[in-house]
């Protein structure tokens, strides 16, 4: 009897055979797994006898002639050679602007053949779209916001491939994720799972993650194959330093700053609560139901906010810009009101969430061409996000996360002529900003210059 | 439905469960909607600030900011007077690449821009973002009743609540419910399983689900809700993955039924009786002529994870048989069903009108199907009820009455032997078996040559075609292997293999 496959809006099923992976599905009458074991079990199809197999699952699209003339640098060969070796599955780690498109251009050659690429940001599928267009010469295909054209190469966010993981799931040979440490989250996992793609390759700067689900990227994408930091490719980056800018708040400033502040700690000293790490604050979080919790949540809110945007830190913005009139500068913040603000104040562009499209791209155009040298964003350009141009980072406001700040930094170490990068970080003295401050830096204080007041 | 945040359930042991809202709370309702009509005129941001006023003034602010979040999505907002938000920045963004670094350069490009766009300085700032959402005015509040705004928190919860639903079974009244229902989740892409109830239960979930426990489904599970719960008789239980306030991940049970209808603002729909059609009718009357006893609109019938909607069950000597009248149907449909139907716990037969086949008819001993002009009564009373509903009446048969010869061979057609000796089927059994028969799906088997026909069966195995060869040099059918020890594994319509049970 002929044992077939088919896939089933995420999942694969077999009839007329039990293949090694798989639960009896009574309302089908078939095994049923997980699209992603799709290399397993037609690899045990293709075992069988000859012509007892039917493998009508997977439906790849039909690739384009795949061939580039980029040169790859030492590790970024030696990154897809690792990868080869790794049965095509694996993730690469390698520092922001240490190029790992070019280590995934390579990896869709080795392959050549159907190949989705999953990206965080609709930015981020602009920048992949005009690399895949450039150096291969191909159309290539975009899904998300709002565009849906499927293409043998498509570049698509994170939300979109989840949604169309159903139709989609055996279109492609080759499954790549960009910024994989997204990807074990409880829901974008299904990514990874929902895709037949045998060939898989994750991309980022940062592996691990707090919550420790990257221990998941080993079965979802092949685990953490390759891997140089920094230190490894000082000749690569740009040269840069980072320097911390302190500012006072003003009397009236501090007052209300210790006030929220005690009603805030005090909140937890009643009901015994301690912040050790994220977990904690989502404890704090969901108890803040009542008007006592939620009394505590404003002033911490409260405080944050007073911390994060002083009158003092625009003074300090202003004087680091003059110190680099004409230098391409990115001024990050925290909150997407401060961002509006800042624009409003300095009459500059301002990317945030709320950024239609076409303006998101006309600003970063302005800003490439340097018709605008300074372009605020919230977290929207924290990842990925090439902008080469870019020599300055003002960090005004961010959150304790190391990735966060190692995403922050790197948008500036792509290599240019005589580039010097400069990363400055405002904090507000004698907040609780300094203490996030050394939390996201961890790990990098051999690169940190002394401190400016 | 809400952002989770604005979600206010209650935990009891291992249960969770929205709050719902009630008569008590109609004028909080208006309060918030006054808020809203006293803020026509400002910018959704101002509008925002005056509800965390209120909200710090009530125990629970959650269920402020959720009412409030209702109101807004059905007040109208506009986009500040002026010109288009996008010309002032692009105008501003085109007056220089240096952004305005101290007060005096800001002065100077705001003048520059201002006179360019003919606005002051002011409305230049003003104008600049006005397109945010949050800058936006608030222009109209409908006159919302107050009523509404709570049954339409108390659903929203609901499915909020849903979002973190990993498991979801529903079950009704009345087979059109069901029906309804399975149509309604196959339209969002969801899969189903029925379970046996009383009464039976849908367990919706998505491909996913049947592999690992996962949230992914949550919010269509959360969209399909209202679509159930205006179906008639309905009755919920969820699993809820829930953070508890220490953080700890916990299923709960979310049950809710009918009861709590008025609470979510639900009218339940009115199924439309089921008429039997004339095609029905007759076989109706018919069986009812036989003495056969006939339950119309049975309970849905779950069958191997799915679900059977039978039209009557027929009841009669010492037998049972299900009925489904289907409608439009092609040979392969029917098919599927008779395969589909063949694990139910009694004969389940198809009965259908050839003017509503779409391909050639098929043979089968489970499906009538009837002519153009109607049922074909006369048939259905020679061949299917006798064949489903054989008489129970004994006969005593002497051996004088015997055909010759039968006492030689090794298999008999029951009703064969009791056509040529003119006896009623449950004689000619009982007359085999004292004669060392086994009789079994009419037919007769001499027992000292059970295993010859065992051995040549077993050696035949597992292919059904080989099997069948050796079963018609016997002059037997398939129907004979569970006798055997054996079943057929159907591996989809056209591959079936036959194995030990």
């Amino acid at each position: 009897m002929t044992v077939t496959l088919s896939f089933d809006k995420g999942t694969l099923l077999v009839r007329g055979g039990r293949p090694p992976i798989g639960v009896w599905d009574e309302r089908v009458g078939a095994y049923r797994s997980l699209a992603m074991h799709y290399g397993d079990i037609s690899a045990w199809g293709r075992s069988l006898a000859k012509g007892d197999f039917t493998d009508m699952a997977f439906d790849p699209l039909m690739p384009p002639h795949f061939a580039h003339s980029e040169r790859l640098r030492p590790y970024q060969k030696e990154a897809v050679e690792a990868w080869k070796s790794s049965g095509m599955k694996g993730v690469i780690v390698l520092p922001t602007a240490a190029g790992k498109t070019h280590v995934a251009l390579e990896a869709i050659q080795a392959v050549s053949s159907s190949s989705l690429v999953v990206v965080p940001t609709l930015d981020l599928i602009d920048q992949w779209v005009a690399k895949l267009t450039d150096v291969f010469g191909i159309d290539v295909g975009r899904i998300g916001g709002g565009v849906n054209d499927l293409r043998p190469v498509t570049v698509s966010t994170y939300d979109s491939a989840l949604i169309r993981a159903e139709s989609l799931g055996n279109r492609f040979h080759f499954l790549i994720v960009d910024e994989v440490h997204h990807l074990p989250s409880p829901s974008f996992r299904h990514i990874a799972e929902m895709y037949c793609a045998p060939a898989r390759l994750g991309l980022t700067a940062t592996y691990e993650r707090a919550d420790l689900l990257h221990l998941e990227l080993e079965g979802l994408m092949g685990g953490k194959i390759f891997e140089r930091g920094y230190d490894k490719l000082t000749e690569y980056l740009a040269d840069f330093a980072i320097v911390k800018v302190k500012v006072e708040l003003a009397p009236d400033e501090m007052d209300e700053y210790d006030d929220q502040r005690e009603a805030f700690t005090s909140y937890l000293r009643r009901h015994r609560m301690r912040f050790r790490g994220r977990w904690d604050f989502d404890s704090f979080i969901r108890r803040s139901w009542n008007p006592e919790g939620r009394a505590a949540l404003m002033a911490w809110r409260r405080a944050r906010e007073i911390a994060f945007n002083p009158r003092a830190k625009l003074d300090a913005v202003r004087t680091i810009l003059s110190r680099h009139r004409g230098e391409r500068t990115l001024i990050f913040t925290e909150e997407t009101a401060q961002a509006y603000d800042l624009s409003k104040e300095l009459l500059v562009p301002c990317i945030t969430y709320k950024t239609e499209e076409m303006e998101r791209k006309e600003f970063l155009r302005r800003f490439k061409e340097g018709r605008n040298n300074v372009l605020v964003t919230s977290k929207v350009l924290d990842e990925g996000v090439d902008v080469p141009e870019a020599s300055v980072a003002i960090v005004l406001s961010g959150s304790g996360s190391p990735r966060q700040f190692r995403q922050r930094l790197g948008r500036i170490l792509r290599p240019g002529q005589g580039k010097h990068a400069m990363l400055y970080e405002v904090l507000s003295r004698d907040t609780t900003e300094m203490g996030t401050s050394a939390r996201r830096k961890k790990g990098m204080g051999a690169l940190i210059a002394p401190s400016a007041g | 439905m809400f952002p989770r945040a604005l979600l206010v359930a209650r935990v009891y042991k291992d249960q969770v469960r929205p709050t719902f809202l009630g008569e008590e709370s109609v004028g909080v309702a208006d309060s918030v909607k006054q808020l809203y009509a006293r803020s026509i005129g400002l910018r959704r941001r101002e509008v925002e600030a005056k509800v965390r006023e209120v909200e710090g003034q009530v125990q629970r602010y959650k269920v402020i900011r959720a009412l409030a979040l209702l109101v807004d999505r059905v007040s109208t907002f506009k986009q500040r007077e002026g010109p288009d938000p996008v010309r002032v920045r692009e105008v501003l963004f085109d007056s220089s690449s240096e952004p305005a670094i101290t007060p005096e350069e800001r002065e100077r490009k705001l003048g520059e821009v201002a006179g360019k766009l003919d606005l002051s300085q002011g409305d230049t700032i003003k104008q600049m973002w006005a397109d945010l959402e949050e800058e936006a005015i608030l222009t109209h509040v409908p006159d919302i009743d107050p009523h509404d705004l709570i049954t339409n928190f108390n659903l929203g919860q609901c499915q909020t609540l849903l979002f973190k639903a990993n498991h979801l079974t529903v079950s009704f009244e009345g087979q059109d419910a069901y029906k309804e229902a399975i149509r309604r989740i196959k339209r969002m892409g969801l899969m189903f399983t029925a379970l046996p109830g009383p009464p039976p239960m849908l367990e919706v979930e998505g491909t996913l689900s049947f592999l690992h426990s996962t949230e992914k489904y949550g919010t269509t599970l959360a969209m399909l809700l209202p679509d159930l719960i205006a179906l008639p008789g309905w009755r919920m239980e969820a699993k809820i993955v829930h953070t508890d306030a220490a953080g700890r991940r916990k299923t709960r049970n979310f049950i809710l039924d009918s009861g709590v209808a008025d609470y979510l603002g639900v009218s339940l729909e009115d199924a439309p009786p089921a008429l039997p059609t004339p095609f029905l009718t007759s076989l109706i009357g018919l069986l009812d002529e036989s003495g056969l006893k006939v339950t119309k609109n049975p309970p849905p019938l779950v069958v191997g994870g799915g679900m059977e909607f039978p039209d009557l069950v027929v009841q009669g000597n010492g037998r049972v048989a299900y009925v489904e009248e289907i409608g439009y149907w092609s040979l392969e449909w029917v098919k599927r069903k008779l395969l589909r139907t063949e694990k139910s716990p009694h004969p389940y037969l198809i009965v259908a009108s050839r003017a509503l086949a779409v391909t050639k008819s098929l043979e089968h001993p489970r499906f009538i199907a009837g002519k153009k002009t109607g049922l074909d009564l006369d048939y259905v009373r020679r061949k299917v009820l006798p064949a489903w509903f054989p008489a129970t009446e004994e006969v005593e048969v002497g051996p004088s009455s015997l055909p010759a010869g039968v006492g030689d061979r090794d298999v008999h057609v029951i009703s064969e032997i009791a056509r040529s000796c003119g006896l009623r089927y449950p004689a000619a059994k009982k007359f085999l078996e004292e004669r060392g028969y086994l009789c079994a799906w009419g037919f007769a088997i001499r027992r000292d040559a059970l295993p010859r026909l065992r051995e040549e069966v077993m050696g035949a195995l597992p292919n059904l075609s080989s099997v069948e060869k050796v079963l018609e040099r016997w002059s037997l059918s398939t129907a004979i292997l569970p006798t055997l020890g054996l079943t057929v594994k159907w591996r989809g319509l056209e591959e079936a293999t036959v194995v030990k049970q």
